[in-house]
This record gives C-alpha cells, sequence and structure tokens, in this order.
C-alpha cells in the first residue's frame, strides 16, 4: 500500500510540464523624434526678428518636438551703442565656424542635415518648415533625459545627461549640452519696425554657453543597444544684472553622429528642459 | 584637398593631349579658353574684410574654368573643367570648395537644321521668360541640361526648341523646363523700307514630386488666412517685336505668367501665437511690358525704355534665393556704371514690383565735343522710389592725342530695399567727375580719373583718384585710391588699389593688391551685396 502512495505522489510529479511560459520583456519606447534648429543671428541683423517669428510660430504647432537655440554669430553679431548685452559668445564663434557662414540672415541649421551633398547646413528661413517635417519624419533612434540639479544659494548647476540607444553604433556620437536664456530684453534691429530697431525687444533662447565641448565630447564608447551612458556637466551661473536668471534658463543637451566624409555629425536626438 | 589636385592634374593631362590631337588630325580643329582666379585674403578688420573662414584659416581662394573645344565633320564637342577650392564666389561669407564636369555639349548643324544636346546657353525673346547663361564673377550658371533644336524653314523665319533641367553647380535642378520660340523677319517695301522682328515664346516648367512634397510641408504650416495652393505646372509665354523704320527703332514685349509657387520675403504672414512676420510662399500670375525706343541720326541719339514688372519670379526650385535657380533674366533699368564712385550703388532688377523708365540721349555738336545725358527712374508699383539717377557727361577731344570728360551724376538709392538695411535713409548721392586720357609717343598713353561723392548717407562722402600708365600692347599699370574723406560709419579710411596687366598673344594677366569697401557689385545685370575684401588677386584670361 505504501509502495502504491509513492507511486502515485511521484507519478503527479511526473504530470508536471517542463514548458516555459513565454514571454517580452518591456522596454522603454523611442518616443519622437526631437528637432534642433540653431538659429544664427545678431542683435545688428533687420531680418533676424522676422526668422525667430518664423520659429516661434512652427514651435506652436511642434511644440516640445522643435527645439529652438539662437545663436548670435557672424557679421550682424554686435551689440548698438546703447546696447546692455553682448549675445556674441566664443561658443557661438565655433559653432559658426564648424557649420558655416550664412550667404545671408535670417538663416539656421535644422538638425545640423544638409539638403544635398553640394550644400552647405545653413538654410534660409524659407526651406526651415519644410527641412523641420522632413526631420520630424525621421524615427528616434536613442533617448536623451537630462536631470538636473540647481542650488539657488551657490548657483550652481549639476546637469547629468542619460543617454540610451535603441540600437547598436558603430560610430562614436558626440554629445553637446548648451545653456540658453529667454526673456533678455535689449535692442534688436528690425526691418519691419519704422525706426529700424526695437529698443525692448524680447531676446529668447538665447546661447550663453556651451557647458560641454562646442563640437560636443565623445561617447565612452560607440552605443550599444538599452546599454545607457551618462554624462555629468557642472556650472556656475553668473550674478549679473538683467540675465543668468535661472527661472529663463534651461539646458539643452542633443547627441551628434558624424557621417562618413562630413566633420559635422547629423542630430540624432535633443532634448531641453529648464533649470527651474 | 588630393581630389583638388587630382582633378586639376586631370585638367591639365586632356588639356595637353587634346593638344596633341591637333597636330595628328589634320581636320580636327580644336580651341580652348582657361579662366582663372587666385585671391589671397589679408585680414583687415578695420575695413570689416575679416571672419570668414578664408582671413581666419584658408588664405587662398581659386577658381578655375577650361573651356575645350573640338570640331570635326561640322560636329562641335566642348567640354569645360570647373575648380573651386575655397572660393567666395558662391557665398562672399564662406569657403567653397568643389570640382568636376562644368560643361559638355554636342553640337551638329544639317542644313537648316541645327541640333545641340548637354549643357545649352540659349534663351527665349529677350530672356524675360528664359534665359540660360553664365556670370563667373557672381558664380552664376543656369545652363539647361537637355536638347535644343533649332530650324530656319525659310530665311524669314525661325523656330526652336529646348527641354531639359537647369544646372545647379554640379548637379541639376529637379523641376523640368521646356520652351519653344518662333521668329520671324519681314522687310516691307522697297525704298524707305520698314523690317519687322516678330517673335514669340512659351516655356513650361514642371515641379518634380520632390519639390511638391517639400513645397506642401511648408505651406502645412501656414496659418488659415495665408493658406494657399498651387500647382504642378507653370506656363510663360511672351510676344515681341522689332519696328524698325529708317533712324526709329521701337521694341516691345508682353509677357504672362501663369500661377506659381514662390517666395516673397517682403510678403506679410500670420503667425500661430499671434502677429505677423515678413516672408511667406504666395501663388500668383505675374506680367512684365517692356518697351524700347531707339532714334538715331548724325548728331543726335536717344534710346528710351520703360518697364512695368510684377510678380515674375521664375526659379528652377521654389525655396531658392538671391541669384540661385533663375530661370529668367531681367535686365536692368540702369546702367551700369564703370566709374568706380559713380558705380558704388547699382539697382538690381526686382521682378515682385517695379515699374521704371530710362532714358539715355547723345549730342555731337562737333567733332570735338560730345554730350550724353542718363536718366533713370525707378519705383515700385506702388510708387514707392527705389532709384532715381541723373548724369550729365561732356567729353572733350582736343586730337587724338588729347580727350577729356567730365560731369555730374546725382542718384537716390533705396538702400533698405536693395541692400535689406532697417531703419536707412535712402541714399541721396552728388558724384563730380573728371577723366583725362593722354597719348604719348611709341604706343604709350596715361589715364587719369579724380571723382568725388557727396554723400551724408551709408558711409559718408568718398574720393577717387586714379592714374593709369599704358605701354601698349603688353603692359598696363594703374594705382587708385578711394578715401572716405567725410565717414559716417567708420574712421577715415583709405582704399588703395594697384593693378599690373600683361597682355602676351592671345593671353592676359592681371595682379592686383586691393582694399575694397563693402558693396553691390554688379555682373551682366544682376547684382549682390558683397563684403569687403582686403589681399592680392591674379587673374589669368588665356585662350588657344
Amino acid at each position: 500500500m505504501r509502495f502504491l502512495i509513492i507511486i502515485t505522489i511521484l507519478s503527479l510529479l511526473a504530470g508536471c510540464s517542463k514548458e516555459q511560459p513565454q514571454f517580452n520583456l518591456l522596454r522603454p519606447e523611442a518616443g519622437d523624434r526631437v528637432v534642433l534648429v540653431e538659429e544664427f543671428s545678431g542683435a545688428l541683423c533687420p531680418n533676424c526678428p522676422q526668422g525667430t517669428a518664423e520659429l516661434e510660430s512652427l514651435k506652436e504647432i511642434y511644440g516640445d518636438r522643435l527645439i529652438i537655440l539662437t545663436i548670435h554669430a557672424g557679421d550682424f553679431a554686435f551689440p548698438f551703442s546703447d546696447s546692455k548685452f553682448d549675445f556674441a559668445t566664443d561658443d557661438g564663434d565655433v559653432l559658426l565656424d564648424l557649420l558655416g557662414n550664412p550667404i545671408g540672415y535670417p538663416s539656421g541649421v535644422v538638425n545640423r542635415k544638409r539638403e544635398g551633398p553640394q550644400d552647405g547646413y545653413q538654410l534660409f528661413s524659407s526651406r526651415w518648415a519644410t527641412s523641420i517635417a522632413s526631420s520630424l519624419e525621421d524615427s528616434a533612434t536613442v533617448q536623451i533625459d537630462q536631470d538636473i540639479a540647481y542650488d539657488p544659494e551657490t548657483r550652481e548647476l549639476e546637469v547629468t545627461v542619460t543617454i540610451l540607444p535603441f540600437q547598436n553604433f558603430q560610430s562614436l556620437p558626440r554629445l553637446t549640452v548648451v545653456l540658453k536664456e529667454d526673456g533678455i530684453i535689449d535692442p534688436q534691429a528690425d526691418r519691419a519696425d519704422p525706426t529700424g530697431v526695437v529698443t525692448s525687444y524680447e531676446h529668447k533662447n538665447v546661447l550663453r554657453t556651451v557647458l560641454s565641448s562646442p563640437s560636443g565630447d565623445p561617447l565612452a564608447s560607440s552605443p550599444k543597444l538599452l546599454e545607457a551612458q551618462q554624462k555629468n556637466y557642472r556650472f556656475t551661473l553668473p550674478e549679473e544684472e538683467g540675465w543668468w536668471i535661472p527661472e529663463n534658463c534651461s539646458i539643452v543637451a542633443f547627441l551628434t553622429e558624424e557621417q562618413s566624409g562630413t566633420a559635422i555629425g547629423e542630430v540624432l536626438q535633443a532634448t531641453e528642459a529648464p533649470i527651474r | 584637398m588630393k581630389d583638388f589636385y587630382r582633378h586639376s592634374w586631370m585638367i591639365c593631362a586632356l588639356w595637353t593631349s587634346s593638344l596633341g590631337l591637333v597636330t595628328a588630325q589634320d581636320k580636327l580643329s580644336f580651341s580652348g579658353n582657361l579662366q582663372a582666379g587666385l585671391n589671397w585674403f589679408l585680414e583687415d578688420v578695420e575695413i570689416g574684410a575679416a571672419n570668414t573662414p578664408q582671413y581666419d584659416d584658408n588664405l587662398l581662394g581659386l577658381e578655375m574654368w577650361l573651356d575645350l573645344q573640338f570640331k570635326y565633320k561640322g560636329y562641335t564637342l566642348g567640354v569645360r573643367g570647373d575648380v573651386f577650392h575655397n572660393s567666395n564666389l558662391l557665398n562672399p561669407n564662406d569657403a567653397y570648395s568643389a570640382q568636376g564636369l562644368g560643361r559638355i555639349y554636342l553640337h551638329k548643324k544639317f542644313g537648316n537644321l541645327e541640333a545641340q544636346a548637354g549643357y545649352i546657353y540659349d534663351q527665349i525673346g529677350s530672356g524675360l521668360i528664359f534665359r540660360s547663361y553664365e556670370e563667373r564673377p557672381l558664380l552664376i550658371d543656369n545652363a539647361l541640361v537637355g536638347g535644343l533644336v533649332k530650324y530656319q524653314p525659310w530665311d524669314w523665319l525661325e523656330v526652336k526648341a529646348m527641354a531639359g533641367r537647369q544646372k545647379n553647380l554640379f548637379e541639376w535642378y529637379d523641376s523640368f523646363i521646356r520652351g519653344g520660340q518662333i521668329e520671324g523677319f519681314f522687310v516691307l517695301g522697297q525704298e524707305n523700307s520698314v523690317s519687322i522682328i516678330p517673335g514669340f515664346g512659351v516655356v513650361n516648367s514642371s515641379w518634380s514630386d520632390g519639390q511638391v512634397s517639400d513645397v506642401i510641408k511648408a505651406l502645412q504650416t501656414h496659418t488659415p488666412a495665408d493658406s494657399i495652393g498651387f500647382y504642378y505646372h507653370t506656363w510663360s509665354f511672351t510676344g515681341y517685336s522689332t519696328v524698325a523704320y529708317g533712324p526709329f527703332s521701337l521694341y516691345l514685349e508682353g509677357a504672362f505668367k501663369t500661377q506659381d509657387i514662390y517666395f516673397d520675403p517682403d510678403q506679410e504672414k500670420q503667425l500661430y501665437g499671434g502677429g505677423s512676420t515678413l516672408g511667406r510662399f504666395r501663388n500668383d500670375d505675374g506680367s512684365i511690358l517692356f518697351g524700347s525706343f531707339t532714334y538715331g541720326s548724325k548728331g543726335f541719339s536717344a534710346n528710351v525704355s520703360l518697364r512695368r514688372t510684377k510678380n515674375f519670379t521664375s526659379r528652377a526650385d521654389p525655396f531658392t534665393t538671391l541669384n540661385r535657380g533663375l530661370v529668367n533674366y531681367l535686365p536692368p533699368m540702369s546702367r551700369l556704371n564703370s566709374a568706380r564712385l559713380k558705380a558704388r550703388y547699382t539697382p538690381a532688377a526686382r521682378d515682385i514690383s517695379e515699374k521704371a523708365l530710362q532714358a539715355e540721349l547723345r549730342y555731337t555738336f562737333s567733332k570735338k565735343i560730345k554730350m550724353v545725358q542718363y536718366f533713370s527712374h525707378i519705383a515700385e508699383l506702388d510708387g514707392n522710389l527705389l532709384y532715381r539717377e541723373f548724369d550729365n557727361e561732356i567729353t572733350f577731344r582736343q586730337n587724338r592725342f588729347f580727350q577729356c570728360s567730365f560731369g555730374v551724376q546725382s542718384q537716390s538709392y533705396n538702400q533698405a530695399i536693395y541692400e535689406g538695411k532697417s531703419g536707412v535713409e535712402v541714399v541721396q548721392t552728388v558724384v563730380p567727375y573728371l577723366e583725362v586720357q593722354k597719348r604719348l609717343k611709341k604706343r604709350k598713353s596715361i589715364r587719369s580719373q579724380l571723382q568725388y561723392m557727396h554723400t551724408d548717407q551709408d558711409f559718408g562722402s568718398w574720393i577717387f583718384a586714379l592714374f593709369e600708365y599704358n605701354m601698349a600692347p603688353r603692359w598696363s599699370f594703374s594705382v587708385s585710391d578711394m578715401y572716405n574723406v567725410d565717414p559716417e560709419k567708420t574712421d577715415d579710411l583709405h582704399y588703395p588699389r594697384l593693378d599690373i596687366i600683361y597682355n602676351i598673344k592671345t593671353h592676359r594677366m592681371m595682379f592686383s593688391y586691393l582694399k575694397q569697401v563693402e558693396g553691390v557689385v554688379c555682373a551682366g545685370g544682376i547684382c549682390r551685396l558683397e563684403p569687403a575684401f582686403s589681399g592680392f588677386r591674379f587673374s589669368l584670361q588665356s585662350s588657344f
């Protein structure tokens, strides 16, 4: 009898299946492609406010999927005699050298893409809407997240950028991290104004400094699928009247990948987050 | 850089080998032309010659065109190699480097029939609806890449048709252009005959699917208030005629264009979020009316022309701006002055809105005294003044050894419109000028110019002096200086220039040292604003 019971119990065990239930790992979604427009401007540029207004209108359409960075560099990037601020920066000059002098203004670079192999990166404003729409159709291959810690006492800023790839890369993409500021009031040339100058113009999206190297810092290694990489940046906001206001500042981080035959990488993804 | 040298050697090798062909085959004729320009940029921050790649790093800029033409049994084969290395022609603020095949074509005449395939330079009528042409100083090369057929069934009639795509540097624009022209020649009457040269032309442009898709993406961002549609095809028509009778000649041309999509940088655009900006796409039809009357007799000649232009932008790509992708050609309604200060403010033709009148009267009072009166008035269709010029010039020729010309030019130049500068006043100038030419013995001559420009606008007043010494037929030396005598923008700066020209047979070399103030540069009626220049310049023009 005892032997029968043991056999019965063992036979129950024998009935257990060896098969495992099937399931997939949940992965983060790549999300939407975000497009970066690097607009080149200057306080003395009479056509630039028209371009800025065009970008603001496109921002109304595309929202967070469009990031605008206004770089004061080039022929018109000089202050008026009664200007309080000089928006030109060494970083801006380096970016202009990198992306090429425009033939005229307003001019901007959309995701650092060229229309054709013999074209430059700079596009007139008539091209922006089309180029932005085309870039938005590209699928996102990386996700960029920012963790920003700001100490209002010391005005110290720490930015941690996390890059999560959704594919394997053979190349070594570069990360560029910039600080931009809105709401700076200062004179601006404007051909639509009867006097030619708007004395209390609100300058938006102004490049203030580049936390990384202007041409971008290379990642530690070629990104691998879903293997996150992080980079850290620190900066102390200067205390100067009228600008460097933390509430008006935000951090833009973008990843570029160099294509064969070009020294400048196309923007793979970009993100923007306010400091406060 | 390696590419640059490789292609340069390839072109030189092609040149050398083709020279050998001439001697090898008697029936093959060969000719060619080499044009080269070399700029050595020397930074001068004071005059604004700075902050371009050429002044920063790439101190040398080169442009070179080598044309080769082979003729054999009625066939003509043309090949051109173009080389650009750190050139500032495409974008005066940037360096352009590229090289490759600039042109290739095959041409053959079969009796009254003429055919050409490849890169074509031609025009319909006076070019108002179509002109494919080249202006190297501005790097305009609007060759039509396709085919052309001309047929002359009778002496008094010629028909031509062409089709292709417009060249865009070393590529082609996507749009397709086809056009045709029929032109006659009639003489009415035996004595005091009237000659009539009537013509009619038509051009059709078709956008590619890619261009249409791009335009749609742009138009989708317009607000409902600015929403427009557009068509795949645009038609342009022109009818023209020259009527000549005795000393009188009259040319009339009327052109019409169906709705066409183009970017108007001055058009108000409503914005999401409120407000407006300037610059948006439009889809309008356009028209041009042009008339020119000429009278010539002993002692007096006159030429009067009028033109009214409305929305006549024709581009090979709707996104191109400035001098890129121009399908048609609007000649300027002001004359291109050669004197330095008289040419400082030159208006480019405006294709959106312009009405213009110009007149030139020439008097020959005697063998010794001549006078030229010139007048130009250009305004927008709403009457806003763009440009006005008066010029009175008297030439006194004492004998074949001495001649002097003097006069006064005055201008009103709407700098805000022509140069896109906001808040600036219309530039008002008065330019008295004097030129003296004296022939010396042994084929030597001297020429001297003195010009003064009085203006309270832009850079302020200038004085210009030039002295030139010619030793025909080989050498020419000139030295000049343009001095900002009453400056409004900068210090009282000098802009000196030294030129040495050497000619030998069909070759011409020119070496220059110059400082050039920022200003409008025009070539063949097309103008653009150029930044200041400082440095050395070497140019070579060689025919063989």
